[in-house]
């Protein structure tokens, strides 16, 4: 027991002698410091180390090479002492640099940490006598250490040191240029207790004895003595040149910004729009087709009549012809086929007939015709070039008339809108619209006034995965009180949006996919995109009023009490 | 023996230490007094723990928010976000503080220590951030926007917004009263005149920064 004891004891004192060894054998304190600024600035950028939070960009690299430098400066400077001045030197200015570079140094305690660490490891000395932080100096004291703390020491310093050694070794060749001799990085500890000369212990006989270097170098002595001082600077002069280079190399990767590569969709929209307006016989097919699917609106139908005359003028022969004009011809039934107020309206513009769906669209086709070899168009009734549609119109000549009228006012508008960014559809996208969220948000106010208001029809806004129908108005201005927005979630995250009273004004532009609330206060209201408002005033307001806002563009927005929230 | 373990080893030559340190000293202090003037600016990357800002005024170009990715794991859950950048920002009267609850020793249990940083404090010197990205869960302020886009597709605002999430970007911002909390500020660069950092001790209400 007792027995057992001691030899626990024994043990330990032994580790712990083992462990003062190796402690003083190479520059500790500093390289400790150096480890635990390193921690700190880490710690700065990552204030809860459990909930580790990856920085992105820049700012945020530094916040993790700045503190991995110092604690590798810190590491290598215990494990590879004969290059202290080294590792020193860069810590100290990783330090130095954190306080720019990662929260003010890590809110200037690990800059300061750093400052000593780097400071301390660079002023680290090794006694004159026998060896450096080096295999040689354990062997140096077997005599005094049992076998089993030999072997640990062994363990826990030889090996590393090895392994050290020969990283150290490799970065001293690279580090140094071919100038400065190999001999250099070994005379350095032999120097040091040159450059000591006026400290007490003057003993200059000690410094001769040098089992690993000596053997290394015989010529270091007393008359080498000049040249490797003069020598003895470039090791340090070579660091401070790196160093600079190191310190140049990060400026300059700080420089660069991060380059936004902003996607224009319009870009290609447009071109594809340009080439399918080239060959207008093909395109009639097209926006034919899509239109089927929409609801209609004013300027949309507009659009389909508009198109399908510019089919009809340049089918002048054939089964070209014949295609597009079947196509105009499809594309003008859904036109008509729902009736709303809105549509009514148009219905009546365009002439209105009871349900003659061919009519309008048929009659364009062959008003325009004219030119080529128009003439025959209206009045047979069999077809002129074998085209079936020309068939239907002269079942209504009477209606002839009306229906030019109705494309007469907007053929020219149509074409151009056409052109610009957006896909066809009852009402184009404005130009430059952004790509809209896939979901609306959820917007309520008790009490919504608009001004100079609107309603400029349905419209389908572009989104990443397609488009999404809203509800357009325009408006002067807008003012919610108060206001809630609440957009919908995409990953579980709820973020509330909220003013006292919210502003928008200056071109506004508000879109919708449905519109809830009491109009005026007392009429219950619920438009959305297939039940559109059929007339709106230009001064408006709703009492609680819910909106599922698509989006909202306004040159200027003030929100008083503005409070966003996350859940 | 302790003579030849003291032969075999190494020790810290002061006279070393101290030129190493005048120069560096000095250059710290050159670099301190810049940065402390708002002339050479710092990066920030702060992130893990909720903090807190506050500003009189804030005044900023290109801003955008939006939903973010949930990202933070906290005790076990996610917590949401919403992240807003600004890429050129002038704020007067800057003050943030993080209180961190101190650890279990006789004196200090149960305290908070606060960090609190203020700077910006004259009107025409404000401070002034580039390249700011908030990750923030509660945002408060009289603010005013314009060219604002409400609803615009978060995935074109950032990188690191998603595809089809609900976003706002206006392209510029003025925000009266500014106070907000937010778990991780990442600033390219941050001039700081009339910098002032302080350490305080108190309980987990005492915010430095009202």
């Amino acid at each position: 027991m007792t027995a057992e004891t001691t030899s626990a004891r024994e043990r330990l004192t032994r580790a712990r002698l083992a462990f003062r060894r190796w402690r003083r054998s190479r520059p500790f304190w500093g390289g400790l410091l150096l480890l635990l600024s390193g921690a700190l600035i880490f710690y700065s950028g990552n204030l809860d180390l459990g909930n580790l939070q990856v920085h992105l960009g820049l700012p945020g690299f530094q916040s993790y090479v700045i503190p991995l430098v110092l604690a590798l400066c810190g590491l290598l400077g215990w494990f590879s002492p004969a290059q202290r001045i080294f590792y020193g030197v860069i810590g100290l200015l990783a330090a130095v640099y954190s306080l720019v570079g990662a929260n003010l140094g890590g809110f200037v305690l690990g800059f300061v940490v750093g400052t000593f660490g780097g400071g301390l490891m660079v002023a680290w000395v090794p006694h004159k006598h026998p060896s450096v932080a080096s295999g040689s100096d354990t062997t140096a004291h077997h005599e005094d250490i049992p076998e089993d703390v030999q072997e640990s020491q062994g363990l826990g310093v030889l090996q590393p040191e090895g392994a050290a050694d020969d990283a150290g070794q490799s970065e001293g060749d690279t580090t140094q240029p071919p100038l400065v001799p190999t001999q250099a990085r070994h005379a350095q500890p032999d120097d040091e207790p040159a450059g000591d000369d006026e400290a007490p212990e003057g003993k200059q006989g000690e410094r001769f004895p040098r089992p690993r270097h000596a053997a290394d170098q015989p010529d270091v002595a007393g008359e080498t003595q000049r040249s490797i001082s003069t020598v003895r600077w470039s090791p340090r002069t070579v660091v401070a040149i790196v160093t600079a280079a190191v310190v140049a190399a990060i400026g300059a990767v700080t420089l660069p910004t991060a380059a936004t590569a902003a996607a224009e969709t319009c870009a290609s929209q447009q071109l594809t729009q340009l080439l399918n307006n080239a060959k207008s016989g093909k395109i009639s097919t097209k926006p034919g087709a899509e239109n089927q699917s929409k609801a209609p609106s004013k300027k949309r139908s507009t659009g389909t009549t508009s198109k399908s005359t510019k089919s009809g003028a340049s089918s002048t022969s054939g089964s070209a012809a014949a295609d597009a004009e079947g196509s105009a011809v499809l594309a003008s039934v859904p036109a008509y086929g729902p009736i709303d107020p809105i549509t009514g309206l148009i219905g009546k513009l365009l002439g209105d007939d009871p349900t003659p769906d061919p009519s309008p669209s048929a009659a364009p086709s062959s008003d325009p015709t004219p030119d080529p070899t128009p003439s025959t168009d209206p009045t047979p009734s069999p077809k002129p070039s074998g085209e079936p549609t020309t068939g239907k119109p002269t079942g209504k000549p009477t209606d002839e008339p009306k229906p030019p009228s109705g494309p007469g006012k907007t053929v020219t508008p149509s074409p151009s809108p056409s052109v610009i960014c957006s896909t066809p559809k009852q009402l184009d996208a404005a130009k430059g619209q952004p790509n809209v969220a896939d979901k609306p948000g959820k917007m309520t106010a008790t009490l919504e006034t608009l001004h100079g208001l609107s309603f400029d029809g349905v419209v389908d806004l572009p989104t990443h995965s397609g488009t999404v129908k809203a509800l357009q108005f325009s408006m002067d201005s807008a003012i919610s009180t108060p206001f809630d927005l609440q957009p919908a979630p995409k990953d579980g995250e709820k973020i509330d949006i909220k003013s006292s009273q919210l502003t928008v004004s200056g071109n506004v532009k508000f879109y919708c996919s449905e519109m809830k609330g009491n109009l005026l206060g007392v009429v219950p209201v619920d438009f959305t995109v297939d039940s559109p408002p059929p007339l709106v005033l230009q001064e408006l307001f709703f009492t609680d009023v819910t909106f599922q806002l698509v989006f909202v563009y306004a040159d200027e927005l003030t929100a008083d009490n503005l409070d966003i929230s996350v859940s | 023996m302790e003579e030849t373990e003291k032969q075999g080893q190494g020790g810290t030559r002061w006279r070393r230490f101290a030129a190493v340190m005048v120069p560096t000293v000095a250059a710290v202090g050159v670099l301190g007094a810049g940065i402390a003037s708002g002339a050479v600016p710092v990066t920030f990357a702060v992130s893990g723990t909720q903090f807190h800002l506050t500003a009189k005024h804030l005044s900023g170009t290109d801003f955008t928010q939006y939903g973010s990715v949930v990202k933070i794991k906290a005790a076990g859950a996610y917590t949401a976000v919403a992240e807003s950048t600004i890429s050129s920002a002038d704020i007067t009267n800057l003050c943030q503080s993080v209180g961190q609850p101190l650890p279990n020793l006789p004196g200090v249990s149960g305290k908070t220590g606060w960090l609190k940083l203020t700077a910006g404090d004259q009107p025409d010197k404000p401070a002034h951030a580039t390249g700011l990205i908030i990750d923030m869960t509660h945002l408060h302020g009289d603010a005013t926007f314009t060219h604002i886009n409400i609803g615009q597709d978060a995935s074109d605002l950032s990188d690191r917004g998603q595809v089809g999430g609900f976003g706002q970007a206006a392209d510029g911002v003025e925000i009266e009263g500014l106070d907000q909390n937010a778990w991780s500020t990442t600033a390219g660069t941050f001039t700081l005149p009339n910098l002032d950092l302080s350490v305080s001790m108190g309980g987990a209400g005492d915010d430095p920064c009202k």
